[in-house]
This record gives structure tokens, sequence and C-alpha cells, in this order.
């Protein structure tokens, strides 16, 4: 026992590389989406939200006076836009009411500031400075004005993370306009992503837009997701592939909106 | 060394990366300040400190901001930092080049398995993006190594 005890302690790096090795690997394969596992990330994203928040003050403080002017300029912009819309939307009711069209339920956006991108080589993942109190659960998509970027992975009391577009594991069900045609869209890099699952014969052109399908739980239909770059049709094979851009530059984002959760039950 | 001295650092190299990493970020790519610690703590400290430290910060790591491969921080800081705990007071290595050329290898490798485990769905379709970005993950973070160098060499001759 006692040869035991002086063999563990001589050979302590190599058993305690082990165990940090074994438990590593048990994290690694069990189930991530696990109740207690969740519990704990969330209340320690909570705890470090308290942290972030002065640094994304400062960040948010740099970036005041370029924000204003950009601000500024799109207000004249929109103010005019918004002259021209109110004409339209007139018009719009008039024929609504004349085709019995009945309107869809608008989204309930709430918006959120990002307030951390993880602190990992590569972006993954954000945390948004909003939670379980201000209504956020767990998949609930989050939006730029750009279109989709993610969707709630975990919901803690004061802050969450969001599984971004560009995480490996990210699948979401796409609609490409004006075809119709669905298919499965994820990540490639660079900004870019890969729809599968394409039907051969849809008809899909290069600048086509590509919005959600609306076939999930998670993500109301028609929410804008990014453009068609290119197609790749291979010899052989039952469908296409395409290729779509996103707008929005994943690594710069700093205003999201959390789509919350009674649109689901406008699906 | 103070055993306290390590624990002070490793919170102040956190709180670097939590403070620091956005703001440095270069079209993505961010330094690994954490890595940094760890080679430092496994040669000087030797391998028992190193995975201690680099199980216990890649646990942070990961509880900060992970989506996918949950799990995966922990382990490759607590492989990379056994392996560079081989370096402890340079006892297998006759000559300076070697000693570096090693521990350079074991940060290149590190980054090489985060890349390719993370993005393994995609790396083989799109493999001169996710190379660059590995490599650039590697010298970017080789870069501030670098500059300790100059004011805290690895190699000191007992």
């Amino acid at each position: 026992m006692r040869k035991l005890l002086s063999l563990f302690v001589e050979k302590k790096h190599h058993f305690l590389f082990i165990i940090c090795t074994l438990i590593s690997f048990i994290l690694l394969f069990s189930d991530a989406s696990s109740k207690n596992i969740n519990l704990f990330r969330s209340r320690v994203i909570d705890i470090f939200s308290t942290i972030y928040k002065p640094v994304t003050w400062i960040k948010y403080s740099y970036t005041l006076d370029a924000e204003n002017a950009l601000l500024r300029e799109q207000v004249i912009r929109l103010s005019l836009q918004v002259s021209s819309m109110q004409f339209l939307e007139h018009e719009n009711q008039r024929l609504e009411e004349l085709l019995s069209f009945q309107r869809e339920n608008q989204l309930t956006l709430l918006p959120s500031k990002v307030i951390n991108k993880g602190i990992l080589s590569n972006v993954n993942s954000l945390t948004i400075d909003v939670g379980k109190k201000s209504g956020v659960q767990t998949n609930d998509p989050v939006l730029t004005p750009k279109g989709v970027i993610g969707k709630v992975l975990l919901a803690g009391e004061s802050s969450s993370i969001v599984q971004l577009i560009s995480d490996i594991n990210y699948r979401i069900s796409v609609r490409f306009i004006p075809s119709g045609s669905t298919g499965i869209l994820r990540w490639y890099g660079n900004n870019k992503c890969k729809v599968m699952e394409v039907q051969k014969n849809a008809i899909i052109n290069v600048g086509d837009g590509v919005v959600t399908s609306g076939f999930s739980n998670i993500y109301p239909k028609n929410l804008l997701i990014g453009s068609v770059t290119g197609i790749v049709d291979q010899m052989g094979s039952f469908d296409k592939i395409v290729m779509v851009q996103i707008q929005e530059d994943v690594e710069s984002l700093l205003d999201v909106f959390v789509v919350l959760e009674d649109i689901h039950e406008s699906k | 060394m103070n055993q306290n001295k390590p624990i002070a650092v490793g919170f102040i190299v956190l709180l670097l990366q939590i403070i620091l990493s956005d703001f440095l970020s270069l079209d993505g790519v961010r330094p690994d300040f954490i890595l940094i610690f760890l080679i430092y703590v496994s040669i000087r400290l030797g391998t028992f400190e190193g995975v201690l430290y680099g199980f216990s910060l890649g646990i942070i790591a990961d509880l900060l901001g992970v989506s996918s491969y949950f799990g995966l921080s922990p382990l490759t800081y607590t492989i990379t930092a056994y392996i560079l705990g081989m370096l402890y007071q340079h006892r297998h290595f006759s000559s300076q080049f070697q000693f570096h050329a090693t521990w350079l290898s074991v940060i290149f490798f590190h980054f090489l398995c985060n890349t390719f485990i993370r993005y393994q769905e995609t790396v083989f379709e799109y493999p001169f993006y996710y190379i660059s970005l590995w490599l650039l993950t590697t010298f970017y973070t080789l870069g501030f190594v670098g500059i300790l160098q100059i004011l805290n060499p690895l190699y000191q001759n007992n």
C-alpha cells in the first residue's frame, strides 16, 4: 500500500494528466444539453457577464462617434423612405381589405448587446446581455437587420449564450426566393454557407434571396438569411449544392435582436 | 517560486483574455493568452502544474462561451501542457534549437487540433481557408510569445 502511495506521489503528474484527459473526454462526449451542465453554465455566464459589462461599455464608447454619424445618415435616408412607404402602406391596407388578406403576426424582437464573443481563438458563440428575466428562452432565434445569425443555446438569468451560424453544428432549413425550393443550410467558412439537399430540378440563380423555410419549430418563416452566390450541380447526385453569402459579418456583431417565444405561435 | 504567484498570474491572464481578445481580434483571429501562460507554467514549473492550470483554464474558457465541443479546450490545453512539461528544466535537450523547435511544434499541433476538430465537417471541403485560419491563429499567438521571449526568455541556462 505504501509502495502504491509513493508511486502515486512520484508519478502524480501522469495520474493528473490521465484524470484530466478522461474528464475532458467525458465532457466532450456527454450530452451537451444535459440539464445540470446547462444550469451550471448559465450560472457561470451570469457571474462573468458582470465582468464583461465595463468592457462592453468601453467598447461601445469607442465606436460611439462613428456609429452616431452612421445613424444620422440612416435617419435621413429612412425618413425619406418612411414618407414614401406611408403612401404604400395605405394602398396596401386598402388592397388587403379587398382581398380579405390575413396579416401574419408581427415578431416580438428584444434588442440586446453583445457583451462577449467567447475567449477562444475562433468565434462561434456570443454572450448577450438579456436572459430569462427578459423572456429569453433556449432556441429563440437571434437576428440582425441583415438576417438570422444564430439561436439562443443557453439562457441565464440576465445573459445568454448564442450559438452562431458559424458554429459547425448549426443547421437551418431554408427556402430560396423566388423558386420556393428548400434545403438545409450549414456554415462553410469566410461568411459563406452551403445549402444541401436542394432538388436537382430546382430553378435557382445567383443573386436569389434565401429565407427561413418555416419548417422548424425554432424559426418563423421568411426571415432573411443571405443571397445565392453559386450553384454546384454534381454529376451522379440527386440533389445540388447552393452556396449562400451571409450579409452580416459575424465577427463584428455589436447589437442583435432576439425573437421571443410568442413568434412560435404565429407559425 | 511562491505557490500563489502562478494562480494570481493565471487569473490576470484570464482577465486579459476576456478583456483584450475582442479588441485584438484581426478578421476573427485572436491571440491565445491562456496558451502563452501555459507554455511558461509548463516549462518553468513542470508537467503537474501545467496540466492543472491547463485543465482549469480550459474548463473556464469553455464555460465562458462555446456552443459546440464543450470539453475540447480543457482536453487540448491539458495535452499541450503535458507535452510542454517535458521541457521542464530542459532535461532532454542539449541544444537551444532543439528546445525551441519542440515547443514551437507543440503550439502548431495545439492549434491544428483545435481548428481541425472544431471545423471537422467542412475543413476538407474548404482546406485553404482553414489552413490559413490555423496558421494565422498560431502566428498571431506566437507574435506575443516572441515579445515575451525578449522580456523573459523561455530557455535559461541553469
